[in-house]
């Protein structure tokens, strides 16, 4: 088990490298750089605030008091993950060259392209602060609760452990499986609608199919940004065990199958 | 002491049916109970040891298995089956490019192989003047790699394998794409390793060359080591083998070399370098060529023989009135087949470049490219002709 962990300890400038490559691509091929990559959850939450807080006005009755800052907070956090698994699908397909001519662990590969969304989620972290700040949300940080805080970092952790773990189903299941790619997206969009994102779970989701609802560990997340960044409260424990046991499954699950496969994922390329 | 340690070793490559595996592809197969996979042995009870200091040649028809040899003691592919011992680092320098990103630029590159070989900025830092000066690529470094000659790629991908000083250097048929110059000093650094005690594995066509650097040498033959043993011994042995298959087939270059073609690469209609294509897919030939000085009008050509050197099938330029004004410096010309009609077998392709009225062969590859061509359907011959069958009654 530990075989290609310690490499990717031992590679760390690899990594370094792969992730810098990734970052000065994705900033480098738009004039507005690393504003771009702030754009897209910025027009998206303009765009849902525009249809659903003017279509929808039970919000304050369901607790959410300011939709925009409830809608920054769930869609740069469900982007980070997003991002991550749709960048992972090229993990492979996207580096033949290098996969084929050169002997490095494999892993590294899916590892930097959710590590460069994680670099991007914390610098667009900033921003989103800064909104909520601006905001004056949540009312609770001036108090002691302001101590939730200390959660986010265990919570990014679980996101990136999940992240990660599928990323190495994605990556390698796309090259065994080109379409794997385009379902994805489809895969993703039903994903997103199936965690409260743009929706408190409390109005939508019927009380007796709830324990089926956070069975979704992006659901779980999700609530816990929001309890977290926008409530200024502790999220419910269950809803950090849940996604920790998970995540962590998946990320050993991942592992094993990107090892399993490494060999005919090479031939196959 | 034993550095490369080889027991057993055999490699099977799964062969898909149809063009890209796809999900949709599979399920298909399965429903219809098809096999998805053709298991094709590319190597077979491979075994062998090599002794630190030794520089080995690996010599062996086109498809005998030895860039998949090399792929394995590189640790870039994993053996189906067998033993792989390897002691010491390992430099890779396989087939064009070493592991380079086309987008990011020949310094860029030099640093990420750098860092894929486990060595770190700094450590780079200090390489990289003697990195870029053994390639002589000054002028070129701050370019995107892509747009590199295939000489030049060589070049940076040599020099970076040198420069990081490895225990095993593993080189797979790039000196011959250098130009002579590059050649010689490519050499003198190879003897250099061989001075210092480092092992060389070397696959060449340059069966001269191999003769004068390798202290040992083992012939593949269709996956087996065929012959292992002294050079001049393995290599009389193979040199045997190829005058027995028909003389016509010798790969062999000729020409006035005004303009020459520098390559030639085989892509699937996605883009991708291959070297299997099946029946009714299309094939695109991309020939990179170099003319020092002007050329006016030149006609390029294609053939294709089979494996008895028969020609199946040849074209130029100017029979498909595409003319070409001038080519001058570098560049590249590309010709598809929509739908490759020849069924499953291992195919010459031959190229040439001379001028309008043949007079002038500016030059030839004569039997240096193979594609092999799997038919999926259980039909047979050489050749799909498109048909039809009606019943009359
Ligand atoms: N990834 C692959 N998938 C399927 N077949 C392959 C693959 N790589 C090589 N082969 C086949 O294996 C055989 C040996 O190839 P190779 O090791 O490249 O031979 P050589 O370097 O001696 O020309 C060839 O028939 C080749 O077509
Ligand atoms: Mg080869």
């Amino acid at each position: 088990m530990p075989g290609q962990w310690h490499e990717l300890l031992k590679r760390r400038e690899l990594v370094k490298n792969l992730v810098t490559r990734h970052l000065k691509v994705r900033y480098k091929s738009s004039s507005l750089g690393f504003l771009w990559s702030l754009l897209n959850p910025l027009l998206m939450t303009l765009v849902y605030w525009a249809v659903f807080s003017s279509v929808f006005t039970g919000w304050r009755k369901a607790g959410i008091e300011n939709y925009a800052a409830y809608l920054v907070v769930g869609l740069f956090s469900w982007n980070f993950f997003a991002g991550s698994i749709s960048d992972s699908a090229t993990s492979f397909v996207g580096n033949v060259s290098l996969v084929k001519k050169v002997y490095f662990p494999r892993i590294i590969l899916p590892v930097s392209a959710v590590l460069t969304n994680l670099v991007n989620f914390i610098l667009s972290l900033v921003v989103v602060f800064t909104l909520l700040i601006m905001w004056k949300i949540p009312s609770g940080w001036e108090n002691p609760s302001g101590i939730c805080l200390l959660m986010l970092p265990l919570l990014i952790l679980i996101e990136l452990m999940l992240a990660c773990g599928l990323s190495f189903f994605i990556s390698s299941l796309n090259v065994l499986f080109r379409d794997v790619e385009h379902m994805l997206q489809v895969i993703l969009f039903a994903g997103f609608f199936l965690t409260p994102v743009i929706y408190p779970y409390t109005l939508v989701v019927p009380e007796h199919l709830r324990l089926l609802y956070f069975l979704n560990p992006m659901a779980c997340i999700i609530v816990s940004y929001q309890s977290i960044l926008y409530h200024g409260n502790f999220p419910p424990p269950q809803l950090i065990y849940i996604p920790l046991v998970i995540s962590i499954a998946v990320l050993i699950a991942g592992y094993r199958f990107l090892i399993k496969v490494e060999g005919i994922i090479v031939d196959q390329l | 002491m034993i550095v490369i340690s080889i027991k057993g070793v055999s490699k099977n490559y799964l062969i898909q049916r149809g063009k890209e595996p796809t999900f949709k592809g599979a399920i298909m197969d399965w429903l219809k109970r098809r096999e998805p996979f053709k298991a094709f042995h590319a190597l077979e009870d491979v075994s062998f040891e090599i002794q630190k200091g030794e520089t080995v040649g690996v010599i062996g028809e086109n498809g005998s298995g030895k860039s998949t040899l090399l792929g394995i003691i590189a640790g870039i592919l994993k053996p189906t089956s067998g033993e792989v011992k390897v002691q010491g680092s390992v430099a890779t320098l396989l087939e064009l490019g070493a592991g380079f990103h086309g987008d990011l630029s020949g310094r860029e590159n030099i640093y990420l192989n750098g860092s894929i070989l486990g060595f770190s900025k700094k450590e780079m830092d200090e390489r990289y003047k003697a990195i870029v000066e053994f390639s002589e690529l000054e002028k070129f470094i701050n370019m995107p790699v892509k747009h590199f000659s295939s000489g030049m790629y060589v070049r940076l991908g040599f020099a970076i394998a040198v420069e990081v000083d490895p225990d095993i250097l593993l080189i797979d048929e790039v000196l011959a794409v250098g130009d002579e110059h590059f050649q010689k000093k490519c050499l003198r650094r190879i003897e250099d390793f061989q001075k210092r005690g480092k092992t060389i594995l070397f696959v060449s066509h340059a069966l001269e060359l191999v003769e004068e650097v390798c202290s040992r040498v083992i012939l593949l033959e269709q996956g087996h080591v065929r012959e292992e043993g002294r050079p001049r011994d393995v290599l009389r042995l193979y040199r045997k083998m190829v005058q027995e298959r028909d003389e016509r087939l010798r790969p062999r270059e000729w020409g006035t070399k005004e303009a020459f073609i520098t390559g030639v690469r085989f892509l699937r209609s996605g883009g991708k370098e291959e070297k299997r294509f099946f029946t009714g897919q299309p094939v695109i030939m991309e020939i990179s060529y170099l003319a020092p000085k002007r050329v006016d009008s030149p006609v390029f050509g294609i053939s294709i023989h089979g494996q008895d050197g028969k020609n199946f099938f040849g074209t130029n330029t100017k029979l498909e009135n595409y003319p070409i004004d001038h080519i001058e410096g570098e560049g590249k010309i590309k010709l598809t087949i929509e739908r490759l009609t020849l069924f499953k077998g291992a195919f010459f392709f031959n190229f040439s470049l001379h001028s309008q009225d043949h007079r002038i062969q500016y030059h030839h590859l004569d039997f240096t490219h193979q594609i092999e061509v799997e038919n999926l359907r259980e039909e047979d011959g050489f050749l799909k002709l498109p048909c039809r069958w009606e019943l009359e009654v």
